[in-house]
């Protein structure tokens, strides 16, 4: 009999709290659920192929991606860093290889934008013939995790 | 041209932020489930306080 | 069921674990703060590795037990593996939360943003709406053994999303690193004492993990009793009318 009684308390009815009964929030649930998991993955899949293009691929591409918002990544070239004078506009040039891309950028780089072994991601809208000019600019780390008091007693 | 700045002393509040906030949730969290255990005591001891009161009174439950 | 309460908490032998415990943490500080070297690109800031890394594995971990409790579950319909998968789901997520608290205080100083929807951010964030969909699915049903079932079948199904949250970084371009860490890294590489470091603090936060699994199951079971002994009050006062 007790064992009965822990069966029930188990499967014990629990609905007909709040606006819906226990299924229909449970479908509820279940379809709001689905929608948010289908849109991230909507978001970030498909072109996550191509999550960024790189500096010679967006120039092979240029005429289909003209245009569109897209996220390129490159080394910097080094020494093409400049600032407007008095102003936040930068001006600089990415590579791949031998393909240069000139681009702007209007704010504050981060720290690591200047080490010569990070990749720099910039997103922005492509305009085929002129300066890339990057809403956001993001780097990608080395993938290389060195211990700096080694680095400075061999310097 | 922006000096190359290797180690900068400005992200350690970061560090202190990432860490400090881990221990807060892990603490939150034991906080929590140790109240918990204190309440699920407390009206454990009241329900055995009620079921001795009823047995003392006679016919008894089928315990 | 007072022995059940007791076992959760107090107790000479759990008090002894709960100091060795506590030791172990302070041993994992020393290894993070003091003997892990300094990055050299990215400076101090690198050392939220030393959270961001074991929190991704105990929250895959927990994910794994919660795949193997809704199995064991479904095969042998016993709450004991219910609570067994429902405790360590809880405990996922927080695990999943910290990541994707962690994840940003590092990447704003060190990629330079917050956020990016790439795909292993992407899929970690699906990967936290699985989990609180299970403990949802559990809290809005019909009944207790319902929730049991179907977020027995979620936590099978969405286990899934375990691996592709691992492999994302290698299956698609993101903003992460290749596989830096495991058997299977391609490239990348970790200075030995930042690896020494690593392992110190995900074993030290594995320990921590085994803990509190235990409090919350043993805490899920007071729960149950207690339940059920609310119920055969009632029983007899209905009886006693």
């Amino acid at each position: 009999m007790t064992q009965g009684k822990k069966e029930n308390s188990f499967n014990a009815d629990v609905e007909g709290r709040g606006l819906l009964g226990g299924r229909g929030r449970l479908f509820l649930i279940a379809v709001v659920l689905l929608l948010a998991v289908a849109y991230l993955i909507y978001a970030a899949f498909p072109g996550s192929t191509s999550y960024y293009f790189t500096v010679d691929e967006l120039e092979a591409n240029s005429e289909e991606v003209d245009g569109k918002t897209v996220r390129v990544k490159g080394k910097l070239v080094p020494e093409s860093f400049a600032r407007e004078d008095g102003g936040t506009m930068a001006t600089f040039t990415l590579h791949a290889g031998e393909e240069m891309l000139p681009a702007s950028y209007d704010g504050v780089v981060p720290d690591l934008f200047f080490n010569e072994h990070s990749e720099i991601i910039l997103q922005g809208s492509y305009l085929e013939g002129q300066p890339f000019h990057a809403e956001t600019v993001s780097v990608l780390c080395p993938s290389k995790y060195q211990a700096l008091e080694e680095l400075e007693a061999s310097a | 041209m922006i000096a190359l700045i290797t180690t900068p002393a400005h992200n350690i509040p970061y560090l202190f932020a990432a860490f400090a906030i881990t221990w807060a949730v892990f603490f939150v969290y034991v906080f929590f489930t140790s109240r918990r255990q204190d309440e699920l005591e407390q009206e454990m001891e009241s329900l055995r306080e009620e079921m001795r009161g009823r047995d003392g009174d006679g016919d008894g439950g089928g315990m | 069921m007072a022995s059940v309460a007791n076992s959760a908490r107090g107790g000479l032998r759990w008090n002894i674990a709960l100091v060795a415990m506590a030791a172990v943490m302070v041993a994992n500080m020393f290894f993070t703060f003091m003997f892990a070297p300094t990055e050299a690109t990215s400076g101090h800031v690198q050392r939220i590795m030393y959270i961001h890394v074991p929190m991704a594995w105990l929250a895959f971990l927990a994910f794994f037990v919660v795949f193997c409790g809704s199995i064991m579950y479904l095969w042998k319909r016993t709450a004991k593996w219910d609570d067994l998968a429902s405790s360590a789901a809880e405990l996922g997520i927080i695990f999943t939360t910290l990541v994707l608290i962690t994840g940003p205080i590092w990447a704003k100083p060190t990629w330079g943003v917050w956020w990016t929807w790439d795909a292993r951010l992407t899929s970690t964030l699906v990967l936290w709406l699985i989990y609180v969909g299970y403990l949802m699915l559990r809290a809005y049903s019909a009944n207790r053994s319902q929730g049991a079932r179907f977020s027995a079948v979620l936590g099978i199904v969405g286990f899934i999303d375990v691996p592709i949250v691992y492999f994302a970084v290698d299956w698609w371009r993101t903003q992460h690193q290749r596989l830096v860490l495991g058997g299977l890294s391609l490239e990348g590489d970790l200075h030995p004492d930042m690896r020494l470091a690593l392992l110190v603090s995900v074993i030290a936060f594995t320990l921590l993990f085994g803990f509190l699994l235990r409090q919350r199951v043993s805490l899920k079971r007071v729960e149950r009793g207690v339940r059920e002994m609310r119920e055969d009050a009632e029983f007899m006062a209905e009886g006693q009318r």
